[in-house]
């Protein structure tokens, strides 16, 4: 019997859903007589691919992905599944990965800028000339003239390629990354709570956790695959609850026991009412309290005892008030997390993309340290991070204008000295002040304080906030763009355009959201005359005469050993972490300091290899990166959002994302089926207010800010608040960000992209 | 051609009305249910054009359904990209 194409299509089409679900080997013999298909045909058509074993390109979740490659060319996506994070599904986005990599508008060639036009020129002409500029701009207005803006996307090598030759080499600390817009906040909630970045637990949590505490995060959209972890927790245990703090309803609300719908940037009060509840109601761990932590108002400790008199104000009534929700509805969230076992919180940008975010963060903290909820299974306060390598790059490997590799930080001499030692530079090469965070970096583009700037694998003209301030000003400098697509909003107006290498057609290491740093194989040639970004970075340093401390750069093993060096010793100990490893295992959760240590679930307690047992004397956490031992329990006030509706500007603007898109959309809009899902820009609107306002389904709408306007199609629909709209920001001919208000945290300096003022009306 | 595999997750109370309700889709076959709610379709249609964009259709309009996940997919195209070695 002869197989045709498409009973092989449909046979690998079953097997494929098959193997996901774990119901039968691939050779299911009943999926194969839904299809008529003889199995022995099967096992030899599907010969000839080889499946490269690599993490998605695209969230933070950090899914395993197989990238099947045939006679050289990608062949198609699976979902990896001996991975555990995913255990092989993959959301609809993640599952296109192969058509990006083949998209029309991949960037094939170099481009320079000549008589105002984009011109293909060689690596040579392009590499030449933008080393000439750089140091040209040095010599003539010092190191601090320069720039380098990175991604939460780029491979840790790069990032640590870029730093080494920025920070250690041309000497200036601006060094930034796209992570500022998303994750600052967190960071700045983890370091000033327990010492140390990034999550105490792991995803391994989650199929023990018995209520979630979802804040400011569309979980089933923005992180489809920990949302799936989360129903099926639920479905194997009914009694699991889920409550969401969220100014909108969302797909995620399908699961959700309970919602607080705040008013946008109004619910810092609810977190302090909650606590005060825990305390009131007898639900804090009154030794863990006394064990392992500290009371801060934010500038001096405080006692136990004035934490609970600044408490005192944060009546469920009060804060009910403040946030537009129901008293009895806090009431019962305070009282499930203090009577549920084992409580994860997760959050997102709706914490983080506010001028309170470090704040937010710590009230959350907060909860969890009240409760004792922390560092044993089930329990922990669990951000959830936006890209696939903020943790890993940018957050890790030091890449934001006041750090260093290996969770250090410019400011400490010591810092300073290690790195340097490690780079094999003086120490006097790095700064001891940070530079400049993104908004004022590219604030000092328009100012003319930054002369250059390297853009590398992110779209600063479509992403940063209040956008028409800066546009001017990128285009006034020297920029350098190295992306895989062109154009995109930040390409089209460079000065010198660089192709990049993109996923699949490079080596590297992602870190993601739980620690866990993961390989990526390379499966294919780079397309056209593109280059690996830490290869053209590299060059680049040769070109400016650095090339001593950057030519054994010769493999990305080998860039990835010198940083692991930059992580001996530390809190985020990679040391165990190599190649080698890496390659044979679905990633290593650090700290990991030697090659047959497993990797660590929780942090700061049995388990942790630094744990200090000595130091602890008994206790069950020991916050080793705090000098005593203890994390700190913040007093933070209810600050609201910097821009307050009026009647002028009478609706609360909010912006996110969807699950079909990605960010600017320059990979996932090449994908017809994704593009399908959401084909244009929109705003949702509730019913109450588009009835006041005459505006239905596909009207046209104008939305107007104090920075400008944007008109879309209105989709009326009951998932903002009344007072609210929500506007996705991925269309590059439809820029949201036009609109959002560049007002950052005073502590992560990350802009406020989830609340401004705004006025609505029919266009 | 297009073929292409996905899994639907549902409330397991409401599997089998999500059940008639796939069955009703045209372009799509029902492939079973598997481990209380999880259904398997399989979804075939000549051209891009011809399919509406079923995962958010399947995600938004029936009720019981928690997300829907992609496993396959294969079209007749050519690969436009070379790539230099």
């Amino acid at each position: 019997m002869s197989l045709s194409r498409r009973d092989f299509l449909r046979a690998s089409a079953l097997t494929a859903a098959a193997t996901t679900l774990g119901v039968g080997t691939v050779f299911n013999s009943k999926m194969f007589a839904a299809t008529g298909i003889d199995k022995d045909q099967f096992m030899q058509d599907s010969q000839g691919v080889m499946w490269h074993k690599s993490v998605c390109r695209l969230c933070g979740v950090g899914c395993g992905v197989m990238l099947g490659v045939k006679d050289g060319k990608p062949f198609g996506i699976r979902g990896d599944k001996d991975n555990t994070v995913n255990a092989g599904l993959l959301c609809v986005k993640g599952f296109y990965l192969n058509k990006m990599i083949t998209a029309k508008n991949r960037l094939m060639y170099p481009m320079i800028r000549k008589n105002g036009k984009l011109t293909r020129a060689t690596w040579d002409e392009a590499l030449d000339f933008v080393a000439k500029k750089f140091t040209e701009i040095k010599e003539k207005y010092g190191p601090d003239a320069l720039a380098f803006y990175g991604s939460g996307q780029a491979e840790t090598e790069e990032t640590y390629v870029a730093n080494k030759l920025f920070k250690g080499h041309i000497g200036t600390n601006n060094v930034e990354g796209n992570p500022r817009l998303c994750m600052a906040s967190a960071v700045g909630g983890y370091i000033s709570t327990f010492g140390a970045d990034e999550p105490v637990g792991t995803y391994d949590d989650i199929e023990k956790c018995d209520m979630f505490l979802l804040v400011g995060s569309n979980t089933a959209e923005a992180h489809p695959v920990v949302y799936d972890r989360i129903v099926a927790r639920k479905k194997q245990n009914p009694n699991v609850k889920v409550v969401i703090i969220d100014p909108r309803k969302t797909p995620t609300n399908k699961i959700a026991d309970l919602h607080l719908q705040v008013i946008p940037g109004y619910d810092l009060a609810i977190m302090n009412a909650m606590a005060k509840l825990i305390i009131d109601n007898g639900y804090a761990d009154e030794q863990f309290i006394k064990d392992s932590v500290n009371f801060s108002d934010g500038t001096n400790p405080i006692t136990y005892e004035d934490y609970k008199k600044f408490l005192e104000k944060f009546t469920p009534e009060y804060a009910a008030k403040q946030c537009g929700v129901k008293a009895e509805d806090i009431v019962k969230a305070a009282k499930l997390f203090g009577e549920t076992p084992r409580v994860m919180t997760m959050w997102c940008m709706g914490v983080n993309q506010r001028v309170a975010g470090v704040f937010l963060n710590n009230l959350i903290h907060n909860l969890h340290l009240l409760t004792g909820k922390i560092g044993k299974d089930g329990c922990d306060s669990f951000s959830l991070t936006g890209q696939p390598n903020a943790c890993g790059g940018v957050r890790e490997g030091g890449g934001l204008s006041h750090l260093l590799p290996g969770h250090r930080v410019v400011a400490n001499e010591k810092h300073r000295k290690e790195i340097a030692e490690i780079w094999n530079v003086p120490a006097e090469n790095i700064k001891p002040a940070p530079g400049k965070h993104t908004v004022a970096m590219f604030e000092a583009l328009g100012t003319g304080d930054i002369k250059g700037i390297f853009i590398l694998c992110t779209s600063p003209a479509q992403s940063l906030p209040n956008l028409n301030k800066y546009l001017k000003g990128m285009e006034d400098a020297f920029m350098v763009v190295a992306e895989s697509f062109h154009p995109t909003e930040t390409s089209q107006i460079a000065d010198v355009v660089l192709p990049a290498a993109f996923w699949g057609e490079k080596e590297g290491v992602y870190g993601c959201t739980e620690r866990r740093s993961q390989h990526m194989a390379k499966a294919l040639q780079p397309a056209g005359e593109s280059r690996w970004d830490a290869f053209i970075l590299v060059d680049i340093a040769k070109r400016m005469g650095y090339g001593k401390n950057f030519e054994h750069f010769t493999t990305a093993e080998a860039i990835w050993n010198e940083y692991l060096k930059t992580t001996k010793g530390t809190d985020m100990d990679l040391t165990g972490a190599t190649y080698a490893r890496l390659k044979k295992v679905r990633g290593l959760r650090w700290p990991v300091p030697s090659e047959d240590h497993p990797g660590t679930g929780h942090r700061f307690t049995e388990g942790d290899p630094y744990f200090p047992k000595d130091k602890a004397a008994g206790k069950r956490m020991y916050f080793y990166t705090k000098s005593d031992g203890k994390a700190v329990i913040f007093a933070r006030p209810d600050k609201g959002p910097e821009e307050q509706t009026s009647p002028e500007y009478p609706i609360a603007l909010t912006t996110g994302r969807i699950l079909e898109q990605w960010h600017t959309m320059s990979m996932t809009g090449q994908v017809p089926e994704l593009v399908r899902a959401a084909p244009r820009p929109y705003v949702e609107i509730n019913p109450e207010d588009a009835k006041a306002l005459g505006i239905s389904t596909r009207d046209k709408v104008r939305m107007v800010t104090k920075r400008g306007s944007l008109i879309v199609e209105a989709k009326v629909i009951d998932r903002p608040r009344k007072g609210t709209i929500f506007v996705p920001w991925h269309w590059p001919e439809s820029l949201t960000n036009i609109l959002t208000i560049d007002a950052v945290d005073p502590g992560s300096k990350e802009p406020e992209y989830k609340v401004a003022a705004c006025r609505l009306e029919k266009a | 051609m297009i073929i292409a595999s996905m899994i639907v997750r549902t409330d397991p109370e409401k599997v089998n009305d999500v059940l008639l309700e796939l069955q009703k889709l045209p372009n799509v076959t029902t492939h079973g249910v598997y481990k209380e709610s999880n259904i398997i379709i399989l979804v075939e249609a000549e051209s891009d054009d011809k399919l509406k964009d079923l995962g958010r259709y399947i995600n938004s309009e029936f009720d019981g359904v928690y997300g829907t996940y992609p496993t396959f997919v294969s079209a007749d195209e050519d690969i436009e990209v070379e790539s230099v070695n």
